[in-house]
């Protein structure tokens, strides 16, 4: 499941930026950046997303698992579920600073050049990647954890740590791409 | 019979968090040293009552039939994780015992001619016992074609192998033996399919542990040499040739084979050196307590079918211990008896 | 109590000789009687003593087959002892002691008494079922044995009312029998002796 779900992201990754470098490679000049930076942005809000939809999905069935024994558990796997989630909340962000970077909320849509648009895209990559890994680990790590709440509800706490150490590197991610679109990328 | 695989460990992150809330209704060892402890078997087992076994103990009614308790609690832990379980391959693997022991209840029944009691069968086998009761009819009777859709493959081959055997009317040990061997053999199987490590790893330890009890119980016991090669199992982690190389040949040669085994270390925790006598209680509670550990290996996987089957062996352990503890209450055993042979805890 | 016969010769020389009769008879029932107890007392220690061997190793038997029950599910133990092979042939005779008839047995046993799978069952079983096997032998000496004290106690019985009878009966009454037959025979003679004194004080009268 998981590693398919990766390949598949990593595959219409690949895929689609080698359908752009071609399409741009065949209609050199006619074709502008946009299309290319609007990939990348939907890049950071797919990949995130598939990344936080897994990690939740694996987390909730063992939530539902352990509340099925034993219901008063719900408050904190609810949370240790909801951990995974924020990665897919990082990539809508990182669509988001994009549209703005842009200038499309003005109303004006922005002509880029080609080069401005791979930019964009590459800038995007950072929080694509790694919310896209790090959610279905910080989902693993969510599973895991849960096993303790289960076991031994005292160590609830320390419980929530583990997972959220993976949410470092989704948070350092978002960070690397906002710092690129704001800084790296000249518009 | 299709071999059930785990399909994918992520199939199993539901059951195994049912399964780790259910662990921690496992009996603890201060709950089991309370009830060694009783000044009564029935004081002992009112503790009982106060833990998950309440409902099937209540069936039992009292102490001196808390045998019936036990029996009640084992079906339910198993129609329990059958309710949950994604798919088979877990269920066939812990209950691929039930099968066999049943199995060798039929045969020897269908070959002695007589009616088996029913408090010798398990009822919750893969395989219903009237099939089971069927199909040996008919490959008694000859039947050249014993259909094999009704049984698994493994019980079929077992049921085959012993109708083999021209003596087996006059020696029904035989049966025994042969589906022991089955038994093991089916088990390795299904686990190499698996291709889960800590059950693969478990399986076969389990193996080399039936065939040190065999040659070492087999000399003791005097039994022909052809017939202890016959009973030893192929597929454990020791090389099966050498080993029937030495059977039969006496305690030496049987202490000097395991020495050179991965088990060597165990050794020292049953063999007496003065006199190179085996403490068979204490064979049983290391062989009992080690694959127990093996297979507790995989219980803090998070992904995977290995904490269920670890919760399960954990049970069977906790059952066998509240025998051990209730039969010696109810029979005056001295609690240091008792505590001798208890198992260890995995709660 | 004397026996009703008539005060003759004849029958004080009878009953003398049955007097003696009866004399020698007590004295051969009482050595007997004596002998009996003798082989009683022996057999009743060496009975106590037997069964006291029995009775441990019994309990030894069963403890040991309770700790083999202990560690195994009941289904498999069941199972296990499902297909017995083992024979037990018993030859029962007769002989007598001192006129008791009393019963011989001996027991052989044959084929396996380790008749199961040995993978999963525990080996606490084996030795719960040789102690068992071990056992038979005293066991089926034993019942040898109390049957036989119980014959002859029978006979002791029977021996001690017959030496009972004669000493303090039979033996009485005729001794008492054979006296009163000589007093009342002394009687005779003193009178006649008496009479004959008379009978000679009147014809020296004349």
């Amino acid at each position: 499941m998981i590693p398919m779900s990766l390949a598949i992201a990593l595959t219409a990754l690949g895929g689609g930026m080698i359908g752009i470098a071609a399409t741009t490679l065949l209609l050199k000049g006619t074709m502008g950046g946009l299309p290319i930076a609007i990939f990348g942005a939907a890049l950071a809000v797919f990949l995130a997303g598939i990344g936080s939809s897994i990690g939740v999905g694996i987390a909730g069935e063992a939530a539902a698992g352990v509340v099925t024994e034993d219901p008063e558990k719900f408050g904190r796997l609810l949370l240790l579920q909801a951990i995974p989630g924020t990665q897919g909340i990082y990539g809508f962000l990182a669509g988001f600073m994009v549209m703005f970077r842009l200038g499309m909320f003005g109303g004006t849509i922005p002509s880029l050049t080609v080069e401005q648009g791979w930019q964009v895209l590459f800038a995007c990559l950072p929080v694509g990647v790694s919310c896209l890994i790090s959610g279905i680990y910080q989902g693993r790590v969510s599973v895991s954890s849960m096993g303790i709440v289960a076991k031994r509800p005292e160590e609830s706490g320390k419980a929530l740590i583990f997972p959220a150490m993976v949410e470092t590197y989704a948070v350092l991610g978002l960070l690397a791409t906002i710092l690129l679109l704001l800084f790296g990328v000249k518009i | 019979m299709s071999v059930a695989v785990p399909r994918d460990e992520h199939e199993y992150i539901y059951a195994v968090a049912r399964v780790r809330v259910l662990e921690t209704h496992l009996l603890d060892r201060a709950t089991l040293q309370r009830m060694v402890d009783a000044e009564s078997a029935q004081a002992a087992f009112n503790i009982l009552m106060e833990t998950e076994y309440a409902e099937s103990a209540s069936e039992a009614g009292d102490v001196y039939d808390f045998e019936k308790g036990l029996t009640a609690h084992l079906k339910w832990v198993y129609d329990y994780l059958a309710s949950f379980m994604p798919d088979s391959f877990v269920l066939d693997l812990l209950r691929l015992r039930f099968d066999f022991h049943n199995l060798k209840v039929v045969l020897k029944a269908k070959l002695l001619n007589f009616e088996p009691n029913p408090g010798a069968l398990y009822d919750w086998g893969t395989t219903p016992v009237d099939v089971m009761s069927s199909v040996v009819s008919a490959a008694i009777e000859g039947a050249t074609e014993i259909r094999s859709k009704t049984l698994p493959e493994g019980l079929l081959e077992c049921i085959k192998e012993v109708l083999r055997e021209p003596s087996v009317r006059e020696d029904p040990q035989l049966i025994d033996l042969i589906a022991d061997k089955c038994y093991h053999q089916t088990r390795v199987a299904l686990a190499r399919a698996s291709g889960r490590e800590v059950l693969q790893d478990w399986v076969k330890a389990a193996v080399d542990i039936a065939n040190m009890k065999i040659s070492l119980r087999g000399s003791k016991l005097g039994m022909d040499k052809n017939k202890l090669q016959l009973a030893l199992i192929p597929g454990g982690k020791v090389s099966i040739e050498s080993l029937k190389a030495v059977a039969g040949e006496g305690i030496e040669e049987w202490l000097e084979f395991w020495a050179r085994s991965p088990y060597s270390e165990a050794l020292s925790k049953f063999v007496k050196t003065e006199k190179g006598s085996i403490a068979f209680t204490e064979l049983e509670k290391w062989a009992d307590s080690y694959l127990a550990g093996l297979i507790q290996r995989g219980r803090h996987l998070a992904f995977g079918p290995e904490p269920i089957v670890a919760y399960a062996v954990a049970k069977e352990t906790e059952i066998k211990n509240l025998r051990i503890i209730l039969t010696g209450k109810l029979n005056g055993l001295p609690g240091d008896m008792i505590r001798e042979r208890l198992r260890d805890v995995y709660a | 109590m004397e026996i009703r016969v008539n005060a003759t010769r004849q029958e004080l020389m009878r009953l003398k000789n049955r007097f003696r009769m009866a004399k020698r008879g007590h004295k051969l029932l009482k050595d007997k009687r004596d002998e009996l107890m003798r082989i009683f007392m022996q057999l009743l220690k060496d009975n106590r003593q037997l069964r006291q061997r029995v009775e441990e190793k019994l309990s030894a038997a069963y403890s040991s087959f309770l700790v083999a029950r202990s560690t195994m599910d009941p289904q498999v133990l069941e199972e296990a002892l499902m297909s017995p092979t083992a024979k037990l042939e018993l030859k029962a005779g007769t002989r007598t002691i001192m006129n008791a008839e009393i019963p011989v047995l001996e027991a052989v046993q044959k084929g396996n008494i380790y008749s199961y799978g040995l993978a999963d069952t525990s080996a606490e079983l084996d030795e719960a079922l040789a102690n068992f096997s071990a056992l038979m032998p005293d066991f089926i000496k034993l019942a040898e044995m109390e049957r036989t004290v119980e014959v002859l106690a029978g006979e002791i019985e029977k021996t001690r009312r017959r030496v009972n009878a004669l000493e303090y009966v039979l033996i009485p009454e005729l001794e008492s029998t054979v006296n009163s037959i000589e007093m009342r025979l002394a009687e005779i003679e003193r009178s006649n002796a008496s009479r004959l004194m008379k009978i000679k004080d009147i014809v020296r009268a004349h």
